[in-house]
Order: structure tokens, then sequence, then C-alpha cells
């Protein structure tokens, strides 16, 4: 099942930005941690959710907190289920690489009927309602995050998109004395930018704008900067750079980005100005 | 047994670089000097059987024995994670030593130079997902058998002739990642086409496999798949062949 906000489902669907049930929201917060010796990764989602009336129907064995985990580059998928609104799910290191998609859903365990919730739009009637086994009963965006050991490991242990309300909106700024590196922008930004990430071509656009600089930016520092910069980035850039034979001093920053990004315009010639990609 | 060995990724670009010079030695030379030299390569900690490799049945009368090298080259990589499979460094070192014999037969290179050049840089390389997946000698039969593996229902061989018996099938189920990653999913779908195999092979008709997938992407709009379990799983594919597809037989 793919995600798409404007899916038309044949019964009420809690989902953010429809409304389905008013004045009600879902949200899943995801975080990924990598076990020391790295041969593990766990990751833990938190549902917050707003709809008593749904909160029931899992109480009562009905419907299920459910978080699927897709992995399109090694194949793997896993529907990890819960009647807890926290769940944690460890993977092997090796089952996943390049962008996971995390798909956070309540949804029915069973055949439902008698469903009523003063919460429903008037637009789907009075009720009561019925959902059948399987059905999805609310969903969150998909979010996502990018394993790779090898150099960018994971692009999201790099950089880390913070909201600083002193910066203009429709600008940003780098913060790279840390061991990640914060990208700051404005609250408005923020929001629009984690709006914008749901689609593989906005995502396309991200990593050749802020994000292709945020590197050239990282690399200025290690560049120009103090040789012993000791935050966990600048040892995987160096890392990176060592891997594919680069020496910093002999190239211009631009080039060595591309270099480290696998060449991101391919990505935007994928989506955008050549033949469309899967 | 050895340890894996993967190209530096200098030494890979320096060889994608050099194809239109290399290409005697692709037609009938060899790339001793990547073997040999480990400014070309570094190990890893997994282990692989190296001459099982050699092990892969050539084509014959047309046969491929894709069945046969599948299990050859994933019983040789039986440590190999999906991780490091996905890996391009892995795959063209191989592609240059222990599988360049069978990549020149399995897919021969072309007497004109242009053409030979494009047909090595998507053989002996696995620059991206769909070459990794169908077009590098030794990874599109990993990925084929690994695939394959995870339905642990049916035998390994029977998922294998299943799968692969007809080309526009197992493209039309690889193209789908959502169906193709979800395992029971995968597995149900496998164990009607081989049930079809020693049958009708009508689930084989081009119209009438688009028309099944086209029914479960369907099915999947509404309902999350991945939750259901394997015996409900089947019950929804036999709902579609029975009232959609009016199968009585497959």
């Amino acid at each position: 099942m793919q995600f798409d906000l404007l899916r038309a489902f044949p019964y009420p669907v809690l989902r953010p930005g429809v409304d389905d049930y008013r004045d009600s929201d879902i949200q899943a917060t995801v975080h990924f941690e990598q076990s020391s010796d790295s041969s593990t990764i766990t990751a833990e989602v938190d549902f917050a959710l707003s709809v008593t009336e749904i909160k029931a129907l899992v109480a009562e064995g009905k419907a299920d907190y459910v978080v699927v985990f897709a992995c399109r580059d090694t194949y793997f998928r896993k529907a990890s289920i819960s009647k807890q609104p926290s769940l944690t799910e460890t993977f092997s290191a090796g089952e996943l690489r390049g962008e996971v998609l995390i798909y956070p859903y309540v949804i029915a365990s069973g055949e439902i009927s008698g469903f009523e919730c003063p919460w429903i739009n008037e637009e789907f009637g009075s009720g009561p309602f019925a959902f059948p086994n399987g059905a999805v009963l609310a969903l969150d965006p998909p979010q996502s995050i990018y394993i790779d050991r090898d150099a960018f490991k994971p692009i999201s242990s790099c950089f880390q998109l913070v909201k600083k309300d002193s910066v203009p909106d429709n600008e940003w700024q780098i913060q790279a004395d840390d061991d990640k590196v914060q990208i700051a922008v404005s609250s408005g930004l923020k929001a629009r930018i984690d709006a914008a990430r749901n689609t593989k071509e906005n995502r396309a656009i991200l990593l050749n704008s802020i994000y292709f600089a945020a590197v050239m930016q990282c690399l200025s520092l290690l560049k120009h900067g103090d040789d012993q910069l000791d935050y966990r980035w600048a040892h995987i850039f160096r890392q990176r750079m060592a891997d594919q034979g680069i020496d910093i001093k002999n190239h211009e920053e631009a080039w060595i980005a591309q270099q480290l990004m696998r060449h991101p315009i391919t990505i935007l010639d994928s989506y955008f100005f050549g033949e469309k990609g899967e | 047994m050895s340890k894996i060995r993967f190209l530096r990724s200098a030494a890979l670009e320096e060889l994608r670089s050099k194809i239109p010079q290399n290409l005697a030695a692709y037609r009938a030379g060899d790339f001793s000097e990547v073997c040999a030299d480990p400014a070309y390569w570094f190990e890893h900690d997994i282990q692989f059987d190296e001459a099982a490799l050699a092990e892969l049945l050539m084509p014959a009368d047309g046969k491929y024995y894709e069945v046969e090298n599948c299990g050859i080259v994933y019983g040789a990589l039986k440590d190999l994670s999906p991780y490091e499979a996905r890996d391009e460094r892995l795959w063209t070192y191989l592609s240059h030593t222990a599988l360049l014999q069978h990549a020149r037969v399995r897919w021969p290179i072309p007497d004109d130079d242009d053409a030979a050049a494009k047909h090595i840089a998507k053989h002996f390389f696995a620059r991206d997902k769909r070459q990794v997946e169908r077009d590098n000698v030794g990874s599109r039969l990993w990925w084929m058998a690994h695939l394959c593996a995870r339905v642990t229902s049916m035998e390994r061989e029977r998922v294998l002739q299943a799968f692969l018996f007809r080309s526009d099938v197992r493209a039309n189920l690889v193209e789908r990642p959502t169906t193709s990653q979800c395992s029971e999913l995968f597995g149900a779908i496998v164990q009607k086409l081989a049930i079809s195999l020693e049958g009708g092979k009508h689930l084989f008709e081009r119209s009438t496999f688009r028309k099944l997938m086209m029914e479960i992407n369907s099915v999947g709009g509404y309902k999350l798949l991945d939750c259901l379990p394997a015996v409900q799983v089947e019950a929804i594919l036999d709902d579609i062949i029975g009232s959609k597809l009016k199968l009585s037989s497959l």
C-alpha cells in the first residue's frame, strides 16, 4: 500500500490534513539507533493519537498499532504489530541499505462493526461504521532514513534539520560545531521541508539544494578550517574521501561534494530532466 | 573458503573509464592484475566459496541454466547480507575475476567496439538498482535466489522454477516493490505460479498475470496486506483468481 493522502477510502480514516475526523490528529515519532558494534539497528516508534474511540478499539483487541518498515534496496519489508502506542523493533544491519521508509498505521485486526465517534465528519453520515479485517483506521505520512555504513552513514546521522526562530524565513544556516551538522531553518521552512520529504521527487530537489550546499560548506570547513576537527560528521567525511582516493587539497569542494554524494544531479535527471525512473 | 573482496572505489572508476582500452582483455584476456594487486581491492570478513563459482553451468543449446546457477551463486555467497549484495564494488570485482569467463559466455560481447563498451558496462558492472538486479552476471543470480529464498513454504528449486519461468512475469513481480518486498504476499503469488507451471500455465499468460497483479494492488489499496497471515493472503489470491480472473484451474 502506497501512502496517498488523498486516497478515497470507503470509510473514515484518521490522517493529517484530511478532515475525515474533525479536529483530530495522529502523529508518530521514529528514532533509529545503531548498536555499538554496528551489527544491529533498533527503531523506536511512538504513536500519539487524539481519537479516544480508536484507542479504545486497540484496547479492546479489535485494532493494532502497526509500523511497516520497507527498504527497496534490500527487498526488506516487515510489519511490526503492537497493542501499545510505543514499539521497538531491532534489525540486523545487513537487512537495510539506502532509503528505509517507515509507515505508521492503526489497523483493524478483525471485522469491526458498530463503530461510532463524534469526531467523524458528518459527510460520512451518522454511522455506526463497519471496517473489514486489515482496514486502515488511521495513518501518518511515511518517514524515511538513509542507511549507508560506508560513507554518509547514515546521511541523517551527519545532518539534522532543526528549527531556529532567529533564522529568517527562506534562509538556512549551517552549524557544524557538534557531532551532527545542524541545518537551522525557520519553523515555517522546516514545516514545508518536512512535508516535502514525502515524495522521491521532492527529496531529489532537497538533496541537490540544501543538502548539497551543506556538504560543500562542510568540505570547506575541512579544507580551510581546523585540521583536527573531531566531530563525528568530520570522521565520516574523511573516511569516505579516503575510500574514494580523494585528497581534499587537490580538488574544489563542488567536485568533491558530487563524488561523495554520488552525483546527485543524476537523480534530478531521472525524475525531471530525462526518462522517469521507477 | 576465502574472504570476499571489494574493489576500491578509485579502482572501480578506473576500470569503468578504461572499458574501451580494455576491450581485448574483456574479449579474450584477463584482469590478473586486479586479483593480484591489493591496491585494487580490500577484503571483507565475509567468507565465500570461490571454487563453487567455477561450477556455474555454461549456456548450451539455448538453455541458460538460470535455476541451477542461481543456486550455485547463492550457495557460494551464502553469508552475504543484502546490504553487501547491493555493493557494486563486490560484483565488479567478481565480474573481472572469478566470473569473467562465465560472463563472456553468458553475455557474449558484440564485435562492434561501441556496442561492446556499452554491453560491458551493463553486464560486468552494477552501477544502479536495475543493473544489480537484472544485468550484472553475478548479482542478478544472487538477487533472484535471495528473493526466492524468503519463501520457506516451498522447496527452493520449485520457487526458482516458477519465478524464472517467464521473464515478463518475473519483471512484473520485481517491478512492484511493495509486492516483491512483502515476503508473505510474494510467497503466496509464487506458490500459485508453481501450481500453474505444473498445470495449465494459465497464470503465465501475460494479460492474466497483469490482471492478477492489478487486482492485488487494488485490494492492497485499502487493506494492509503486510499484517495478514499467509493463510488469509492465500484466501485473497484464491478469491481474485476465482471471481476476477474467472479461472477454474491454474
